[in-house]
């Protein structure tokens, strides 16, 4: 839903960048090749997909763990460690 | 001439220390933490000494380049074209950094640990020197035009001072880190943190002396250094005594301080430059051709004077928060990985706490 919202506002926006004062085509670097956004481009989708797919992998694991059987509060009165990772 | 454009020109300069100043000793964890714990429980106990903090740090970066989008526009403009590529670059390198964080201990395999070791390695190297390289390319100068375009291709970036500063960027967060780590950890990883301290911290004053000779020389002409730079290489031999004088809190402060004069020797350098053009002087970016209009600094000024100091307290607060040292054993103790554990099931309070002040907004 999240990335609905901002495609709808991206989109429903042009030609503009700035509605009203600026158009997108005035707001393009002049000196960025086409390469270079392809370049960047790829790297983020290469990126961005690889770690998608990492974290809905890790998700399906994670749901299809059975919970553990409610532990005993062993320890509850020690002061817990700050861990976080 | 509006008095408000150099308070933000050193306003940014301050965000960049603060950054560096920080985010330094975490990149130095990040890329010692294999060394230090040499086992999976001290490789954790190492990452958890900047855990609760390593993303408030980073967050000084956004800060600082987003003051530099709404001050010095067209600073940021060319800066960020010119860039471009190393930007998208220093992204991917805290991509990976950030998740080998989170990922890292959401399995219980030594391959997958070891993947995201290398992986926060690798961010944690790769971030400061091409950051190095961006701030000192400022100072050295990039092909400029007129229109304030750069002109040069990506291998322009890579000229012999900005790739030194890079490299010199490097050395100092790895000491400064190995500096926090004898300040932050116990028994033999604190030994072996001193250990690092004292290995790497040779080449530190080394490289510091090169780059504090070499800033110098690259937009001054005058024989004598000025303050600042005097202060960093003080600063980083004091650090070099005290490491081997084994008294860790002291040099970390004098760490500190050699990271942050090197970075504001950078900045007082380009004054009042932000970015000089090698292809002529007249092209040259300065602070008042670049800053945005007097109503916008002025909206901009009251905005910072209200909320930087609350961010410096709660900032403060969560260094407090944390103070103590991380010792090996409170991870030897858990049996398997607390995090292979479902979410929600008997967590430690903290953790829940601290995961959702940790996802990025």
């Amino acid at each position: 839903m999240n990335t609905a919202g901002w495609l709808l506002t991206e989109s429903g926006r042009q030609p503009w960048i700035v509605q009203g004062i600026m158009l997108t085509k005035n707001g393009i670097s002049p000196t960025l090749s086409a390469t270079w956004i392809w370049i960047s481009l790829i790297a983020f989708i290469v990126l961005y997909g690889t770690l998608g797919t990492v974290d809905l992998i890790l998700m399906l694991r994670y749901s299809r763990q059975q919970l553990p059987s409610v532990r005993a509060e062993a320890g509850a009165d020690q002061p817990v460690p700050a861990v976080l990772y | 001439m509006n008095h408000l454009i150099p308070f933000w020109f050193i306003l940014i300069a301050i965000l960049w220390t603060g950054f560096f100043v920080l985010e330094g000793f975490d990149f130095g964890v990040g890329m010692l933490h294999s060394a230090v714990g040499r086992d999976e429980a001290g490789r954790r106990a190492a990452i958890n000494t900047i855990g609760p903090l390593w993303d408030g740090n980073e967050v000084w970066l956004i800060v600082a380049g987003a003051a530099m989008f709404a001050a010095f526009p067209g600073w940021y403009a060319t800066m960020f074209s010119a860039y471009y590529l190393a930007l998208v670059l220093v992204l991917a390198s805290l991509i990976i950094r950030g998740v080998a964080f989170e990922y890292r201990g959401k399995r219980d395999a030594a391959s997958w640990r070891r993947t995201w070791d290398v992986c926060l390695t690798v961010g944690s190297v790769l971030a400061p020197l091409l950051i190095g390289v961006a701030l000192a390319g400022l100072l050295h100068g990039l092909p400029i035009n007129s229109a304030q375009n750069y002109t040069g291709s990506f291998w322009d970036l890579l000229q012999p001072y900005p790739l030194f500063t890079g490299v010199t960027l490097v050395l100092i967060c790895a000491l400064h880190g190995a500096t926090f780590l004898s300040l932050k950890t116990t028994d033999d990883m604190h030994e072996r943190s001193r250990q690092l301290a004292r290995r790497i911290a040779p080449f530190t004053s080394a490289a510091v002396i090169g780059f504090v000779i070499w800033t110098h020389v690259t937009y001054s002409s005058t024989f004598f250094l000025n303050p600042i730079e005097l202060l960093a290489i003080l600063a980083v031999l004091t650090a070099v005594w005290l490491v081997y004088d084994q008294r860790d809190g002291f040099a970390f402060a004098a760490t500190t301080v050699t990271i942050a004069s090197c970075i504001v020797a950078i900045f007082v350098g380009l004054y009042p430059n932000v970015m000089v053009s090698s292809t002529k002087a007249a092209y040259n970016l300065t602070v008042y051709n670049t800053a945005s209009g007097g109503y916008s600094l002025k909206i901009m000024t009251v905005v910072v004077v209200i909320l930087l100091p609350v961010v410096l307290v709660y900032q403060a607060w969560s260094y407090y928060v944390f103070r103590r040292r991380v010792s090996k054993q409170e991870f030897q103790a858990q049996e398997p990985s607390p995090t292979a554990v479902p979410a929600g099931a008997a967590r430690p309070s903290p953790d829940g706490a601290q995961s959702s002040a940790s996802d990025p907004a």
